[in-house]
């Protein structure tokens, strides 16, 4: 199983805990990962500005993948979905297929609408599976109570087969509970993390920040996890700002990569999955799943 | 549940109600919208386009008023400019940063043992298309 890795943006420019902990982890349990050496963004940012650029952006990364024969991973939720759209509209709309092709043939490449796109709860859950799961870890973790974050895109729009489904039960849950942990609900579990919202307005985005991090400790929640680089760049990255502006002092939750929890039960250390790059309190969970 | 219901920006932003937004573009508002600031509070959660019961997507309407807007010559909120510049450049929204590890430690990729972002091959043949494909509305980026 060999797959080529399609970072996008937030996870190759920041995020790097994701990117450490889905190489350390994904190799292990069998899916191999190869890394391309021409690529560029999803343009999922970029909508407002232009509906026609993330069409071109998705079927280059696309059509690069089809020239080394390999299907994608794509860990962020943004880029899974815009690569998705892609490949329906492109698949429906054979004029919008040309016109692309047509700019890609400058740049040697081509789209067949032949490579299928998967986000890695897709990989874990569906191409590995929940039981070569728990065979391959080293150890249980400590049944504690962990709330998943979805994010929006890996449950909407329907319009487009998403990776899990809209209002659950999600795979992200049941890979949760693969290592030990417990999965705890909670009531924005299906809500947006509001990373897109800031650009317009960093003190409005960071109030939902605010708002999902309250009701995650309220159900009893001690920690969050998540496979999206913009949903764990806000819930990780923001806490010290939700403290400030709501003056909540108690907005404060471990927030970690699902595949750093994965890779603590598969016996992997911590810098080798990025744990001491996470800005909220992760240290207190790793010394008790530590044993 | 219903579009601004669910909505992710009404929440923390009174004036964006996205059920107004499409009665104002049916009522003959749009070159408002177009001129107001509104239209670039969305979250993108895409609730809207779910749970719609008439199946509108108020979504698909501020993006096109969006798009509509970068085509007037409006400047959009100064990160969507920063974005399309850094594309243009180097293939994405941004370039990889440095960031502060728990042991006060500044990373980047090389730091950390990654390998080097893979940027567009013929960088000059991408920004052409890019231009091409719309970003030559944005005047801060041509």
């Amino acid at each position: 199983m060999k797959f080529l890795l399609f970072l996008g943006c937030t996870t190759a420019t920041k995020q790097y805990g994701y990117e450490l902990s889905l190489r350390a982890t994904l190799p292990l349990l069998g899916a191999e990962l190869e890394y391309p050496k021409d690529m560029n963004c999803c343009g999922v940012p970029m909508k407002g500005i232009s509906k026609f650029y993330p069409y071109y952006a998705c079927a280059r990364i696309l059509a690069i993948a089809e020239s080394q024969g390999l299907d994608v991973v794509a860990p962020c939720n943004g880029c899974h979905l815009n690569l998705t759209e892609t490949i329906y509209k492109l698949k429906l709309n054979p004029s919008l297929m040309g016109a692309v092709n047509e700019l890609l043939k400058e740049e040697g490449l081509k789209y067949m609408g032949k490579a299928t796109v998967y986000h890695p709860v897709e990989v874990l859950h569906d191409k590995v599976g929940v039981e070569k799961i728990t065979s391959a870890i080293k150890r249980k973790l400590p049944e504690i109570p962990v709330s998943s974050h979805p994010g929006c895109h890996l449950l909407r729009p329907t319009e487009f087969p998403r990776p899990e489904v809209r209002n659950g039960p999600l795979k992200l849950d049941r890979l949760i509970e693969a290592i030990g942990l417990k999965a705890r609900d909670y009531p924005e579990k299906y809500e947006c993390c509001g990373a897109a919202m800031i650009p317009y307005s960093p003190e409005a985005a960071i109030r939902v920040v605010a708002l999902r991090i309250k009701r995650a400790l309220a159900a009893g929640s001690r920690a969050i996890t998540s496979l999206c680089p913009y949903c764990i760049d806000m819930l990780d990255g923001k806490q010290d700002a939700a403290k400030t502006i709501t003056g909540d002092q108690n907005l404060s939750i471990p927030a970690l990569y699902y595949t750093q929890l994965l890779g603590l039960a598969l016996g992997l250390n911590e810098r080798e999955l990025g744990t001491n790059l996470n800005m909220s309190p992760v240290e207190v969970l790793l010394e008790e799943v530590k044993v | 549940m219903k579009c601004s219901s669910g909505c992710t920006a009404a929440k923390v932003v009174d004036k964006y109600r996205p059920h107004e937004i499409v009665a104002l573009v049916k009522a003959g508002y749009s070159e408002e919208l177009i001129n107001s600031d509104v239209i670039w509070a969305c979250s993108v959660c895409l609730k809207c386009v779910e749970y719609c019961p008439q199946r509108v997507s108020p979504f698909e309407v501020v993006m096109t008023l969006r798009n509509e807007a970068i085509t007037r010559g409006i400047t959009p909120p100064k990160s969507f400019v920063e974005m399309a510049k850094s594309i243009v450049k180097v293939g994405y929204i941004q370039e990889p940063m440095y960031i502060m590890s728990k042991e006060f430690e500044e990373v980047s990729r090389t730091e950390l043992g990654l390998p080097e972002m893979p940027k567009p091959k013929d960088i000059e043949k991408f920004k052409q298309h890019v231009l091409s494909v719309g970003f030559e509305r944005l005047r801060e980026v041509v």
